[in-house]
C-alpha cells in the first residue's frame, strides 16, 4: 500500500515536472499607454510672483533666500487652490 | 565698608554670571514696514499681512556646550495662513533658522525639512566702538557679507554686530558668530535682532537639533531648478 501511495504521489510530482519544461508560445500585444503630463500651474506661478516681489522692493536675495521665498510661496498657491 | 560690600556684590555677580554651561536668549526683530503702493491692489493684503507679522516678530538662541538652535518663536494662535506670510516674511527680511554642531563646526541653514550646510567663517572687523544694551558693555565689530543674486548682481551687504565679551558663547542670531562674545544686537539692511531676555543655566540644557537630511546649497538649489 505504501509503495503505491509513493508510486502515485511520485508520479504526479514527475508529470508536474515535465509539464514545467514545456514551452509554450504566448501571443502578446503591446498596449499602448497615453502618458499625459499635468502642468503645476502653481510653479510658475511661484517663480512669477518671486519675480514680482523681489523687483517691487528691491530686494537682494540669495540664490538660497530667493529658492526658499519660491518655495514658499509655491505653498501659498497650493494651499489656495 | 560700602565700598567694599558693593564691589563684593559685583564679583558675586561676574561670578555667576561665569557659571553657566548654556543660555537661552530671546532676540526682538525690529524691521521696517513694507511700504504699501495703494495702487497694486492684487498683493495689498499680503503685504499688510507681511508688515502685520513683522511687527511681532521674536527669535530664540538655545546654545549649550553641543552648539546652538536659533528659531523663531512660534505664535501658537496662528492660522495656517499666517503661518505662511510669517515664513515669507522672515525671507524679505533674510532671517533663517539655524543650527550649528559644535563637534564637528558645522552650520546648517534649517529650511524645508532640510539642513542646508552654510559658510561660518566670518571676517569680522573689531572696533573699539562701545554701547551699553542692557547693562552689558557691547563692542562694535562689522561684516561684509559678499554674495551674487541669481541675476548675476554682486552685493556688498554691511552687517553691524554689537558683542559682550562678558558673555562667553560666541554665537549670534541668524547664524552670525565668531566674536569673542555673545552678540546682543545685529543690524543689516532693513532688520534689527535685539536681545531682550537672556537666561543663564548652570547645566547643559537639551536641545533639540534639527536631525533632518543634510545638504550642501548646490544640492538644494538644484532641486528647486534655481541655478
Amino acid at each position: 500500500m505504501k509503495k503505491l501511495m509513493f508510486s502515485a504521489v511520485a508520479l504526479v510530482a514527475f508529470s508536474f515536472a515535465g509539464m514545467a519544461n514545456e514551452v509554450k508560445e504566448i501571443e502578446t500585444t503591446k498596449s499602448k499607454e497615453e502618458v499625459v503630463v499635468v502642468e503645476d500651474e502653481c510653479v510658475q506661478a511661484s517663480f512669477d510672483a518671486a519675480a514680482v516681489v523681489i523687483g517691487m522692493f528691491a530686494l537682494e536675495l540669495t540664490p538660497l533666500q530667493e529658492g526658499t521665498l519660491i518655495l514658499a510661496l509655491y505653498d501659498a498657491c497650493d494651499a489656495g487652490r | 565698608m560700602k565700598k567694599s560690600i558693593i564691589l563684593l556684590f559685583l564679583i558675586s555677580q561676574f561670578c555667576f554670571s561665569q557659571n553657566y554651561k548654556s543660555i537661552m536668549v530671546t532676540y526682538k526683530a525690529v524691521l521696517e514696514s513694507i511700504k504699501i503702493d495703494p495702487t497694486n491692489v492684487n498683493q495689498n493684503d499680503l503685504f499688510t499681512d507681511i508688515n502685520k507679522s513683522a511687527s511681532s516678530k521674536s527669535f530664540i538662541l538655545k546654545a549649550n556646550s553641543n552648539g546652538f538652535v536659533f528659531e523663531e518663536e512660534l505664535i501658537m494662535e496662528e492660522d495656517d495662513n499666517m503661518k505662511r506670510v510669517s515664513k515669507i516674511a522672515n525671507i524679505l527680511f533674510s532671517i533663517n533658522n539655524y543650527s550649528y554642531d559644535k563637534e564637528r563646526d558645522k552650520l546648517f541653514t534649517i529650511t524645508n525639512n532640510l539642513n542646508v550646510i552654510s559658510n561660518h567663517s566670518y571676517e569680522w572687523d573689531l572696533t573699539s566702538e562701545t554701547k551699553k544694551i542692557d547693562n552689558y558693555t557691547c563692542y562694535k565689530a562689522t561684516y561684509i557679507y559678499n554674495f551674487i543674486t541669481t541675476k548675476g548682481k554682486e552685493v556688498n551687504r554691511l552687517i553691524t554686530a554689537w558683542y559682550t565679551p562678558d558673555i562667553s558663547f560666541s554665537y549670534g542670531p541668524n547664524g552670525y558668530m565668531g566674536l569673542p562674545g555673545l552678540i546682543l544686537e545685529l543690524e543689516y539692511d532693513k532688520t534689527k535682532l535685539v536681545a531682550k531676555e537672556i537666561q543663564f543655566f548652570k547645566e547643559d540644557i537639551k536641545i533639540d537639533f534639527p536631525k533632518n537630511r543634510e545638504i550642501t546649497e548646490e544640492e538644494y538649489l538644484k532641486r528647486i531648478k534655481i541655478n
